[in-house]
Parts: structure tokens; C-alpha cells; sequence
């Protein structure tokens, strides 16, 4: 079960976690995010469950662009053995980096087939 | 698309791009950051749409730790309370700050 008292491994559950959040600011505003909770019906007047629903979508993005990040990185290292260094590699975020991630989250998403 | 959807919109955006900048990433193809964009405003709707969805469903008004759980499993989204901390605590943690003048959305 996924109770709210639920300890994970390390004994340590959502809801000690939602008491961490009092005075907290994530990246995007509140009201950003409330807006946006807001449409979808969510409504709550302990603005630390808004807090931690939002800080979840983020970590979730960022988790996606982390790995596209690693993806990329990997890519654009030289073969093993070669002598050519790659020094201060400026990355892009592209499609086709994201793509595969994305694929991998069950998330099916095709290149346009038009330039943006 | 009204004008106050746009200025929400757009600070989603700067968080996609800070969120990319922030793994170390140069720049960002516009579609993909407008994807990124996307995903983000679904995500954060569908969460609060399934947070209240099981709220409802256990006959209650305010929704709880519990529900938020639930929403997350639903989902598909590991539950992972220490990744999270570690994600709300990581020092590189950019902020946007508040605008003033947003309206409030209507009830």
C-alpha cells in the first residue's frame, strides 16, 4: 500500500517531506502552479501540497532533460583510444536527443515533420 | 490564448530553459524546449487533476499527502520522497520570482 505514513527504504515518507515545505520556494511561483492546479479542479488551502505537486512536475522534467543531457554527452565523447580531446563542448538540446528519453517514458513523441 | 495564459506560459518556459541551462546544457532547439514546455503545463494540470480525483473519491474536500501518493502511482511517476528532497534541496536550485499583478484565476 501507498499510505501517506508508508516509509520508503530509508524511512523516510512523503509526509515528512510535505513538512520540509513551510518555507520553501520552488523555481516556478505559486501562483504560477496554483494556476494551473487550479484548472484541473485542485483546490487546497495547505499551499504545501500545491508546493509538492509542483516540485514532482519538475523533478519529473528534469529527470528527462538529465538524461537527455547524459545521452548527449555520451555521444559527443570521442572514441576510446582516440587522442583527439573534445575541450569545452558547448551542448545543444535537441529533438533527437529527446526523443529516445522520452520513448523510454512511454512517452511517444514523433519529429515534426515541418520546421519550427 | 488571453493575455494573463501567456505570462503563465512564459514563466513555465523560463523554467524549462533554466532546468535545461542547469544540466548543462548551452542552449536548446526552440522545439524542444517548447515541447518541454508542454509537458511540463500537462503534467502539472494532470496532477492536480488526479490529487483531486482521488480526494473526491475518499469523500473529502481537501486533498492529502495520501492523495497526492495515489495521484503519482495513477500516474505511473515513481514515489520517491528522498529523490524529492534531494531535487528541492540541490544548491543549484534556480528561483523565479513572483510576478506582481497576476490576476487571480477565476473560481
Amino acid at each position: 500500500t501507498y499510505g501517506n505514513s508508508n516509509p520508503d527504504s530509508a524511512g523516510f515518507a512523503l509526509s515528512d517531506f510535505l513538512v520540509q515545505l513551510e518555507d520553501y520556494t520552488p523555481t516556478i511561483p505559486d501562483a504560477v502552479a496554483n494556476y494551473y492546479l487550479h484548472q484541473a479542479g485542485f483546490e487546497s488551502t495547505d499551499p504545501r501540497i500545491s508546493r509538492m505537486i509542483s516540485i514532482a512536475s519538475q523533478k519529473f522534467i528534469s529527470d528527462i532533460i538529465n538524461e537527455a543531457f547524459t545521452h548527449c554527452k555520451l555521444k559527443a565523447m570521442p572514441p576510446a583510444g582516440g587522442k583527439t580531446k573534445v575541450k569545452d563542448k558547448k551542448y545543444t538540446l535537441t529533438l533527437e536527443d529527446l526523443i529516445p528519453i522520452l520513448n523510454d517514458y512511454g512517452i511517444s513523441v514523433k519529429k515534426p515533420p515541418y520546421y519550427v | 490564448m488571453d493575455p494573463p495564459q501567456n505570462q503563465r506560459r512564459k514563466l513555465l518556459s523560463q523554467a524549462v530553459a533554466l532546468m535545461v541551462q542547469e544540466v548543462g546544457y548551452e542552449s536548446g532547439e526552440s522545439v524542444a524546449l517548447e515541447m518541454l514546455t508542454e509537458m511540463f503545463q500537462s503534467i502539472l494540470t494532470e496532477m492536480g487533476r488526479t490529487t483531486r480525483m482521488f480526494t473526491e473519491l475518499a469523500g473529502r474536500v481537501e486533498p492529502t499527502v495520501g492523495d497526492v501518493t495515489m495521484a503519482l502511482v495513477d500516474m505511473g511517476i515513481k514515489v520517491d520522497p528522498v529523490g524529492l528532497r534531494a531535487f528541492s534541496r540541490r544548491s543549484t536550485k534556480p528561483v523565479i520570482p513572483a510576478p506582481g499583478g497576476l490576476p487571480l484565476p477565476k473560481v
